[in-house]
């Protein structure tokens, strides 16, 4: 079977000022991937790795500098509506209600007032919103907040999800919860989710696979299959292999950044 | 003990409310000795260079019960070049800054005019604009679009630039257009800071009208207060004055009352 998300040495530099003259910083050096339909894929690596770079290549939203990422086998070059992104700041528009944020980006499409309106609708009920339609952003915690970049992104109806560490600005419980949520969204939805976060212990949780990159430029080190029984509850976390992937993942994370700090002590 | 001190809760409602209570006789005594002051000023000056405020507002009231309706016919001939300069100014400001804040090369060519004319007295423009389009409304109407405009252009402009790529990244990825992009996030984000270049742009405006009313043709709210000082009917040229303050004062605080409404929203 063909991969539903294909991403082929992908390679880019930024350039950054520094005394009259500018300097390249390359971010990621030939990284290759490929995730399957329905599946859930995390990405784990030191800060700077160029995580979320890749996620932007993945949208469109960054072009790469070499390298190409396949959707379905077709190039993507811009975004597009097979992809939906979310983002770690939420991206919520102050001054549009909950249900307005929702409707968004089928506004942008196009989509006819009332129709759009039962899309959000659903979907605001879908991530336990109901009853927050005419809020503002404001009103709301970090975690609703997040639920309504879910509840955004599904509105969209992609088929792949790239989430941006969705939960890093939110609180250790309502991450839990938000992790339990996503795991039941996913399963219910079947959808494609490219999943980016900075803790080890999320990323073994959540996925089918967890990609360790090594630090800048950012590569790919190692894949690690997540081989742990679903429909996954915060029980999980208990069972002995779970702390094996989970050591395992850190050894190999810990060796990255060991690497490159030597690296860096060198230069 | 009193039996308030023992619930606390309404302890602090008859503090906020004695709070209250205090700010209004604050401004009630401020006010009632400052018209004191202005009548025995105005009684004991001399009549031709200031009104006691009975006065003032004698003629203020039969101002406004004249039936030459003269106060009235000013305050519409100022409205007429009011209006369409501060309309013009706003959308051409906006669109101008708008412009100079997402484009660098409208940037790169605009900003060193906008710079020069922000920083020239419009005033001294007069005598070359009267050459080149003659005396009339249309010429007080340029005069306060070229008054007003630049504030509201340089607030947009500084507000487009600080678009956040939290605001306009979220609307890429969903494939937004780039006219989209401008009218659904860039100018809603920018919105505090064009009521504020609005503001600076209505003060402008209102200062600059009279100001022509002046010196271009004798006419309108500045026209009455030319013609009133200058055969020095002291009690009668407070008339106009009372309209344009209350004028400011009113679309002021309409705006500020926009801003405070909206400004809610994106504190978070």
């Amino acid at each position: 079977m063909s991969p539903k998300l294909a991403v082929e040495d992908i390679r880019k530099t930024f350039f950054k000022a520094e005394k009259n003259d500018i300097v390249g910083i390359p971010v990621l050096d030939g990284v290759s991937l490929s995730v399957s339909q329905g599946e859930f894929v995390s990405v784990i690596g030191p800060s700077g790795c160029g995580k979320s770079t890749l996620l932007r290549i993945i949208d469109g939203l960054i072009q790469p500098d070499q390298g190409r990422v396949l959707v379905d086998g077709a190039v993507v070059t811009r975004p597009g509506p097979d992809r939906a992104v979310v983002f770690q700041y939420f991206g919520l528009y102050p001054w549009r209600s909950v249900l307005r944020n929702v409707e968004f980006g089928l506004e942008l499409k196009g989509v006819p007032a009332k129709q759009r309106r039962e899309v959000a609708l659903a979907n605001i009920a879908r991530v336990g919103l109901k009853g927050f339609e005419n809020h503002f952003p404001h009103e709301l915690s970090g975690g609703m907040r997040q639920r309504v970049g879910f509840a955004r992104a599904l509105s969209l109806d992609p088929q792949i999800i790239l989430m941006d560490e969705p939960f890093s600005s939110v609180d250790e419980q309502t991450r839990e919860l938000l992790q339990e949520q996503l795991l039941e969204l996913w399963s219910a939805t079947g959808k494609t989710i490219f999943f980016i976060t900075h803790s080890i212990d999320e990323a073994v949780y959540m996925a089918d696979r967890v990609v360790v990159m090594g630090a800048r430029p950012g590569r790919i080190v190692e894949e690690i299959a997540v081989d742990l029984p679903r429909p996954r509850s915060g029980g999980v976390r208990a069972q002995p292999r779970f702390g094996e992937i989970r050591t395992y993942a850190w050894e190999i994370l810990k060796k990255g950044i060991q690497e490159s700090s030597e690296l860096t002590a060198v230069q | 003990m009193t039996a308030i001190d023992d619930n606390p809760l309404q302890a602090e409602r008859a503090r906020i409310r004695r709070a209250k209570i205090d700010r209004l006789l604050i401004v009630a005594v401020t006010l009632v000795g400052f018209l004191t002051l202005w009548e025995i000023a105005g009684r004991l000056s001399n009549p031709l260079f200031f009104a006691p405020v009975s006065d003032v507002l004698r003629e203020f009231w039969l101002g406004l019960l004249d039936p030459r309706a003269r106060l009235l016919k000013g305050f519409l001939e100022t409205l007429a070049v009011l209006v369409p300069g501060f309309a013009i100014a706003s959308v051409l400001g906006v669109a101008l800054g708008v412009l100079m804040g997402r484009s660098n090369i409208g940037y790169q060519i605009l900003d060193p005019y906008v710079t020069i004319f922000y920083n020239t007295p419009r005033v001294a423009l007069i005598p070359l604009l009267l050459l080149w389009i003659g005396v009339g409304d249309l010429l007080k109407i340029v005069i306060v679009v070229l008054a007003a405009i630049f504030p509201v252009s340089v607030n947009t402009m500084v507000g487009v630039r600080d678009v956040s790529a939290q605001f306009t990244e979220p609307a890429r990825a969903m494939n937004a257009t780039e006219g989209q992009l401008l009218w659904k996030v860039i100018l809603p984000a920018t919105f505090p800071f064009i009521v504020a270049g609005l503001k600076l742009g209505l003060g402008r405006a209102l200062t600059t009208v009279i100001v022509a009313e002046f010196f271009v043709s004798v006419s309108g709210l500045g026209g009455i207060l030319h013609a009133t000082s200058s055969s020095y009917q002291m009690a009668k040229m407070f008339a106009p004055v009372i309209i344009l303050a209350a004028m400011g004062i009113l679309i002021d605080g309409f705006l500020t009352y926009q801003e405070r409404s909206v400004l809610r929203r994106y504190r978070s």
